[in-house]
């Protein structure tokens, strides 16, 4: 678990839901709307970076499940898969729980970027091997990497916030 | 930690029987259910995002059918089609697969198989309809496959998709088609097919390859670009 040291109080379990599905739906319509309405794509994965915030403050328990959570949320809005989101946001989930993290507000940005990054473009090959499609490495990939970048330096900030929010 | 695992291997088994049960049953009704609430909001923040970047326009726009007129003015539409003139409120441009959801669907008369234009030509292909939005299966998607001819020399072929960012692949059956670069290429069409009329155009050619032993190759540039599509008109039957 990577609770702060010191802080041992519990998650306050309802409010740890609320704003979670609150923030994972806004992740979402950011990345599958606003994004590419503002001329950016949706290959910035947006909602792989929420997860990997509310795994980081939640623990890998709540993150798996998160992760699944939102992986079928983009399954069932997508021409993927079914399960194949959510395979991927459990297991990212879980990965980024156990992601060690200090007082500095940007602390874990470097594992988190890559879990991302690995993600995202695991679930992009899968999906595209599962359709029968041979995955190339394309202008999405530029998107992937970038995007888990930015998301990250912006969302990471926002965990001491949370950890006062949530316990 | 011990409970961790056992949730993460319970999700991850979970996962796993989705895929199968996805592959081998491929019920579209529950994701049908989702779309049905998650459009809706996916085409307000797009309403209120639109006036910013690339897609830059009046939220009042937006919502004026007089603006979409205008719009859809630009978009050279052959005779003898009813039209339905809708937005991109959505895109699917993950990995190489390329599908756009427009908010125009089975309450305008759309149906699977109809063409969908652009300002320049065909843009995609609607695949699946709901009453109030639809699929678009856009040109560069590794799954589309559709007739095309090469003008002038009315040579034919199959545009295949090759992925977002890409040139859509011509395969011309004849080996020996006089084609160059900088010729237009439209669709084939089909009387049997209601779906794509003839002569609309695809795109220019961009490149050959002369390597190809059946056949030849000719890489066809898009006629608008594919991740930055708006106002689309879908031809939805004949009159």
């Amino acid at each position: 678990m990577t609770t702060l040291a010191g802080t041992t109080r519990p998650v306050h379990m309802p409010r740890a839901v609320l704003v979670a599905s609150v923030s994972l739906l806004l992740a979402f319509l950011v990345q599958t709307a606003v994004l590419p309405a503002i001329g950016l794509s949706a290959a910035v994965p947006v909602v792989w970076c929420m997860v990997c915030l509310f795994s980081l403050v939640l623990g890998s328990r709540v993150g798996a499940v998160l992760g699944f959570l939102a992986g079928l949320l983009l399954d069932l809005t997508s021409s993927g898969v079914l399960g194949v989101g959510a395979l991927t946001g459990c297991l990212l989930g879980s990965a980024a729980g156990a992601v060690r993290t200090d007082r500095w507000i940007w602390s874990g940005a470097g594992w988190i970027w890559l879990l991302v990054c690995l993600a995202a473009g695991g679930m992009q090959v899968a999906n595209d091997l599962a359709l029968g499609i041979t995955p190339v490495l394309g202008v999405a990939a530029f998107w992937v990497v970038g995007g888990a970048l930015v998301c990250t330096l912006a969302l990471l900030p926002a965990r001491a916030w949370l950890q006062a929010v949530l316990r | 930690m011990t409970r961790t695992r056992n949730v993460v291997v319970i999700l991850v088994v979970a996962s796993l029987a989705l895929i199968l049960w996805d592959l081998r049953a491929s019920d579209t009704a529950l994701s049908a259910a989702v779309q049905s609430v998650v459009t809706p909001l996916q085409r307000t923040a797009t309403a209120v995002f639109a006036p910013f970047g690339a897609w830059a326009r009046e939220v009042e726009q937006f919502s004026d059918p007089g603006a979409r007129t205008v719009d859809a003015q630009r978009i050279d539409t052959p005779a003898g089609w009813k039209t339905a003139t809708g937005r991109v409120v959505a895109a699917d441009i993950s990995g190489s697969r390329a599908e756009v959801t427009v908010d125009v669907g089975g309450a305008s008369g759309l149906r699977r198989g109809n063409a969908v234009l652009a300002p320049g030509g065909l843009v995609g292909t609607v695949v699946e309809v709901r009453p109030d939005a639809a699929v678009v299966r856009l040109i560069t998607d590794p799954r589309s496959s559709i007739g095309a001819r090469i003008l002038p020399s009315q040579e034919m072929g199959v545009a295949n998709g090759t992925g977002v960012g890409s040139a859509v692949r011509i395969d011309v059956l004849n080996p020996a088609a006089d084609i160059a670069v900088g010729q237009n290429v439209v669709t084939l069409g089909s009387a049997q097919r209601d779906g794509i009329p003839a002569d609309l155009r695809l795109g220019t050619v961009g490149a050959l390859d002369r390597q190809s032993t059946s056949g030849r190759t000719a890489w066809t540039q898009p006629v608008t670009a594919m991740t930055s599509l708006d106002t689309v008109v879908v031809l939805t039957e004949p009159t």
